[in-house]
């Protein structure tokens, strides 16, 4: 599995975590965007929906995760359960990786109702 | 506009987000939409729109000259308050986990909060101390303006109650004082 795939299903998997409006791109925008021209045009490049960085280290894996919380949950019960599902999707993925460290960052926290 | 809020609004303006904000967010612009940094200035342009439209625009028939410097100031808050700032921590009893929210989230968060109260505008929401260490006393400053007609003393209370509730859900910041500066009064417009 490539490290743009594994970071596609930590987004989704992020994505899924209760509390979560959304997950935000952890690379600029800009480069985002670049990737979605990419795509457009079949060249080689990043998914554009791989928005969790992925860093590999030796046998180690460092995840980092920037989302939205919901105003409806505690954002630290959020953060707390983004971590854990990446945790464990990880683990289930490479269960090999002797270190997962995960860091999980809110850039944004969405007032809108049921958001 | 200067190049400095074309970067802090991942390539985006404030007009360009002024028409997506007036096109009902419709279509959805991800590359908006996935800002952070857009969105907290979408909800400062749509709190405008919403709380203080009717306020702006009997301002400017009552005094012109003081209309735009009031718009200007509000609107470079907004600028301001978008950029990331200091990441304050969350404790986790997992040694190899971290976790953070951003200063920008948490003074969205504060004008989130104020807007459970319907004779406030918030203007500028400071958080002075050393937030990156958990357990080091914060002081929060926000500046406001008021309604006019109402009793100023219980509204800050209020203010104060409901900035203080929000902190306490949304983070981990040991809340020395919450210091609140009404700077202006406004008048809403008879309907």
């Amino acid at each position: 599995m490539t490290d743009d795939e594994l970071s596609r299903l930590l987004t989704e998997t992020a994505a899924a975590a209760p509390g979560v409006s959304s997950v935000l791109p952890t690379a600029p925008l800009r480069e985002a965007a670049a990737q979605v021209v990419s795509s457009a045009l079949d060249l080689p490049r990043s998914d554009a929906d791989a928005f969790v960085q992925v860093d590999r280290t030796g046998a180690g894996v460092l995840v980092t995760v920037h989302v939205s919380t919901a105003v409806g949950v505690p954002t630290p019960t959020t953060l707390r359960a983004v971590a854990r599902a990446i945790r464990g999707r990880v683990g289930e993925l490479h269960p090999e990786a002797i270190a997962v460290s995960v860091r999980v960052r809110a850039l944004h926290i969405d007032p809108r109702p049921g958001a | 506009m200067t190049n400095s809020d074309f970067d802090d609004l991942d390539g985006h303006t404030l007009e360009e987000l002024s028409d997506y904000l007036e096109s009902g967010r419709t279509p959805r612009d991800p590359g908006i939409e996935n800002s952070a940094a857009c969105r907290l200035a979408l909800e400062g342009l749509a709190r405008l729109r919403a709380l203080s439209l009717d306020a702006l625009q009997r301002e400017a028939d009552r005094d012109p000259t003081r209309d735009d410097g009031w718009i200007a100031g509000l609107l470079d808050i907004i600028k301001d308050e978008i950029r990331p700032g200091r990441d304050i921590p969350i404790s986790d009893p997992d040694a190899m986990t971290s976790l953070s929210v951003t200063e920008a989230a948490v003074r969205g968060l504060v004008r989130a909060a104020a807007d459970a109260l319907p004779s406030v505008i918030i203007g500028r929401t400071e958080i002075e101390g050393d937030v990156s260490t958990p357990g080091a006393p914060v002081r929060v400053r926000i500046t406001a303006a008021a309604e006019y007609g109402h009793a100023l003393p219980p509204l800050v209370e209020e203010l104060r109650r409901v900035v203080a509730e929000a902190l306490a859900e949304h983070t981990e910041l040991v809340i020395d004082q919450i210091d609140v500066t009404i700077d202006d009064v406004y008048r809403r417009a008879e309907r």
